[in-house]
């Protein structure tokens, strides 16, 4: 049985707008994925995010790790409705548009 | 007596003085046209050689986001070499409104309060500096919610302005920085937020990009509206994958406000009814310049978080 790992996101990024934002959170849960852990991503405090920081964390982990293990490994809480929409919406429209 | 003694040095230039005389236009193509024939580029030195501007304000009565963020950009440009700014010619109350978002300091080059105005339906101007992408769109969605809408959500207007903030970093390859402003209009129930660069130009960047993919040129209001297809991007830095434009046309459309895009001369404007309406303007813009009108009628209501665990997919 895997390991499970929360990530508060807010702590671990400051912010949830840029690139560089985003790869905070990315290399946070590529450390973790390595170490076969489960993974639990923590929105409390966010209600926004933009595409760049979609594209460099959770893009970049699906690019990296393709998206049975993001879908098998990786969960979130503490989030508003409109912000698990925003980010279903982001990982459909990136399965669809670049994993066929 | 500092002061005196500097209105005394430059009298003795009047005449070599430029004056700008700042209009609160209608036109877009008059401001557009009024923007090009006085940046720093067109400054002729040998009728002005003194590095000095005047702004005089005596035709204009009101100032909109606008009207403002493409002033500073234009501003900057010539501070940026090494002029000085004077206002003048400003009825009380047009001092007392640019004074409110600290636009003599900005002229002055003399720091200001970032985070708060006196009036609060305002929000500071703000250079559009990389390391406050991070900090400024929640910070501004927090300054209305706590200001004028208790209970009330406005993430429609912090994912626009990461999106287009971001936008001018990855894309605009401008030499000065871009600037953004924004004001809450009560009268009109909404929220008016500008973001201006006088960067390449959406259009002028996807037909690079196209060229250099050995593609057929397109007219430069098909490349605006293209830059907002999903999925369409010019990977000016490889993590972009042309989802951002189409995010901020989203929020917008969900809360029935209204988006006006202004680039080379290329104009857009995204209806309430989900109608974009397409024109190829006679000027070319400088840059790129995005006007979101948010509805605040519309507003949503802050959402509880919830805590059970989900899978993304």
């Amino acid at each position: 049985m895997k390991a499970s790992q929360k990530i508060f996101v807010k702590d671990l990024c400051g912010g949830t707008y840029t690139n560089v934002d985003g790869f905070s959170l990315f290399t946070q849960i590529d450390n973790l994925l390595s170490n076969k852990s489960e993974i639990l991503l923590s929105f409390t405090g966010i209600d926004s995010v933009s595409s760049s920081f979609l594209n460099s964390s959770i893009g970049s982990v699906i690019e990296k790790y393709g998206l049975e293990v993001f879908k098998n490994d990786i969960r979130i809480t503490n989030y508003t409705p409109t912000l698990a929409r925003i980010l279903k919406k982001y990982i459909d429209n990136l399965a669809y548009h670049c994993c066929g | 007596m500092r002061k005196s003694k500097i209105s005394q040095h430059y009298k003795r230039y009047r005449g070599k003085i430029k004056t700008i005389i700042v209009i609160d236009f209608n036109s877009i193509e008059e401001h557009i046209k009024w923007i090009n024939n006085n940046r720093v580029s067109k400054h002729d030195f040998r009728l002005f050689p003194v590095k000095l501007i005047i702004l005089d304000f005596t035709l204009c009565l009101h100032l909109k986001p606008y009207h403002v963020a493409a002033l500073a950009c234009l501003i900057f440009e010539y501070q940026s070499q090494g002029f000085k700014v004077r206002i003048k010619n400003a009825s009380d109350e047009l001092i007392k409104y640019l004074n409110s978002f600290y636009f003599d300091k900005f002229c002055n080059n003399e720091k200001f309060d970032e985070y708060k105005c006196s009036d609060p339906k305002t929000f500071p101007l703000w250079r559009l500096e990389k390391s406050k992408i991070s900090i400024y769109p929640d910070l501004i969605k927090k300054y209305y919610e706590n200001n004028h809408f208790d209970g009330k959500s406005l993430f429609s207007l912090s994912i626009a302005l990461g999106e287009l903030m971001n936008n001018v970093f990855d894309h605009s390859d401008s030499k000065i920085p871009g600037y953004t402003f924004t004001q809450y209009n009560s009268k009109m129930n909404s929220i008016i937020t500008c973001v201006c660069d006088f960067g390449v130009g959406i259009p002028n960047k996807i037909n690079k990009y196209l060229k250099d993919k050995n593609e057929e040129r397109m007219e430069n209001i098909d490349a605006l509206a293209k830059a907002f297809e999903f999925s369409f991007s010019t990977y000016s830095i490889p993590h972009n994958r042309g989802f951002g434009l189409d995010n901020v046309l989203s929020n917008i459309n969900e809360l029935n406000s209204k988006m006006i895009v202004i680039s080379n001369n290329a104009l857009i404007i995204f209806h309430p009814d989900k109608i974009a309406k397409k024109i190829t303007l006679d000027n070319h813009f400088p840059g790129t310049i995005c006007v979101v009108t948010l509805d605040t009628n519309n507003l949503p209501v802050i959402e509880e978080e919830l805590t059970d665990e989900i899978l993304l997919l």
